[in-house]
């Protein structure tokens, strides 16, 4: 399966879901996206950067650094936060990390509607197809 | 030869290694004397290259500047516009020059309560363009200056903001700006900004705070907006926040109006957890619940604020208004921690993997 494909899968698999997004944790970049409506550059970038905040800048180590070591999980190597739901007043995001790549997010921009528990289930199921693709 | 091609190879690696996205936005440090519009000009007279500076304040308005030569060269508000050039036109200079301080204060005014980020981006200017027009540093805390006592203080808004352009003075004894402020004073503030709220909560706090504790659901629902009101109150430049007042234990619930989805999320996770704190947008902590020492949540509140601030332009993009955040963990019987904020606090706690599909639901909207 393409990148394109995979996309545009996960797109249909979670119901009301506007945009599925690829974005490279290391380089910062949105590697594809599929979308109902064509977003703006503006959009793409910045949902991009946001991801890259939210997972990997410098609050996001410290607060995995802390959550470590008040869980006593220290010595594990692998990420601590895996997938990330954003709730704001108009729509819903959900940035996933790949198991097998965890540089490497889904991310689910999602309408007003959209039910947060089923959208995550939904979303967790079709980011397993990502494996491998980039 | 192998010189040149030293230069190209380093330069090479520099461009590789800049990475778009991260680190793109940079929260300023106040000055000391000048406050924010002190640092916005700082920044701009640390820039030579010509670069798109983005100004930011939270989740309020957005101001760029075309900056270069450690001069002021253009000017706009959206992102999307070309900027205005400013100063080409010897006939309206003084007027145009009037016009940007009254901008920049006015920026900056409307920004105060929130953390000042920049963003630098390569400049839509070519670099001919960029070497001339403009003002200088000294031309604008000169007009800043005049602006402002112009503008006498007639009520304790305008004098609130008096400090703040009289520092803004304070570079232009160097006319350039590298000099005094920036290489001891703005480490200096960022560390304070970084580590007094731990101070407060992790050695402070944590023991006191706890013991207090369990007042009935409806007490604590009523001190919620009480609370509010205190930290309103106070006039918080972080700076001399240092030896502030003990963060309160945290209520049960803050937040008891009508529910957006951000607001139902939060008081789903504020419902089951046993540890959680609030936080202004500067990272001072203002409310504990939990044991610090076991759980430091209070430094986590700190990083969380410092995220919200450093996204906050990425947000207004994607998620404008308040929000609710779940970070959910790789292995499921690990907690998540949630957050939410409106721009101005932080409210966050952690999640137990039971109740995590709770707090899920609690963020389903009913049509």
């Amino acid at each position: 399966m393409s990148l394109d494909n995979a996309l545009s899968t996960a797109r249909q698999a979670v119901e009301g879901c506007d945009f599925v997004g690829y974005v490279d944790l290391e380089l910062g970049m949105m590697l594809g996206f599929n979308a109902s409506e064509e977003p703006s550059q503006d959009f793409t970038e910045n949902l991009a950067a946001g991801v890259v905040n939210f997972l990997d800048s410098g609050p996001a180590v410290q607060i995995e650094s802390d959550l470590r070591s008040a869980t006593g999980t220290e010595a594990e190597l692998a990420p601590y936060f895996q997938d990330i739901v954003v709730g704001g007043t108009d729509g819903l995001h959900l940035y996933l990390r790949l198991e097998s790549e965890p540089n490497h997010v889904v991310c689910f921009v999602c309408g007003f509607a959209a039910d947060p528990a089923g959208a995550l289930h939904a979303a967790r199921a079709a980011v397993a197809e990502f494996s491998g693709l980039v | 030869m192998t010189e040149r091609a030293t230069i190209r190879e380093l330069l090479l690696e520099a461009s590789e290694a800049a990475r778009p996205g991260r680190d793109a936005v940079r929260a300023l440090v106040p000055t000391p004397e000048a406050g924010h519009l002190g640092a916005l000009i700082m920044e701009i007279g640390e820039t030579i290259l010509p670069r798109r500076l983005t100004f930011s304040f939270g989740r309020g308005s957005e101001l760029f500047v075309e900056a270069g030569n450690r001069r002021l060269l253009g000017i706009g508000f959206s992102g999307r516009e070309a900027a205005e050039r400013l100063g080409v036109d010897a006939s309206r200079r003084s007027k145009e020059l009037q016009s940007l301080c009254e901008i920049l204060i006015g920026f900056v005014e409307d920004g105060s309560g929130n953390g000042l980020a920049v963003r630098s981006d390569p400049s839509s200017l070519s670099e001919g363009a960029a070497a001339g027009a403009g003002f200088s540093l000294s031309e604008i805390v000169d007009a800043l200056q005049a602006t402002e006592s112009e503008a006498e203080p007639a009520d304790e808004a305008e004098a609130a903001e008096e400090p703040e352009a009289e520092a803004a003075a304070a570079p232009e004894t160097e006319v350039e700006p590298e000099p005094t402020l920036e290489p001891e004073e703005a480490p200096e503030a960022e560390a304070e900004i970084e580590q007094e709220p731990e101070h407060a909560t992790a050695e402070e706090v944590g023991p006191e705070a706890e013991p207090e504790a369990a007042p009935s659901e409806d007490e604590e629902l009523r001190a919620a907006p009480e609370e509010a009101a205190e930290q309103e109150e106070q006039p918080e430049p972080i700076e001399e926040a240092e030896p502030a007042a003990e963060p309160e234990t945290m209520p049960a619930a803050g937040l008891g109006e009508a529910l957006s989805r951000p607001r139902a999320m939060i008081e789903a996770c504020e419902d089951h957890a046993s540890v959680g704190a609030i936080a202004s947008i500067d990272g001072k902590v203002t409310a504990l619940r939990g044991d610090e020492d076991a759980f430091p949540i209070g430094n986590i509140a700190t990083q969380v604020a410092r995220q919200v601030r450093m996204n906050s332009p990425f947000l207004d993009v994607t998620m404008p208004g308040e929000f609710f955040v779940l970070m959910g963990p790789r292995s499921a019987d690990l907690p998540s921690l949630c957050y939410f904020s409106d721009g101005e606090e932080v409210i966050v706690s952690t999640v137990s993997p039971e109740d995590l599909d709770s707090v899920l639901s609690g963020g389903a909207r009913e049509e």
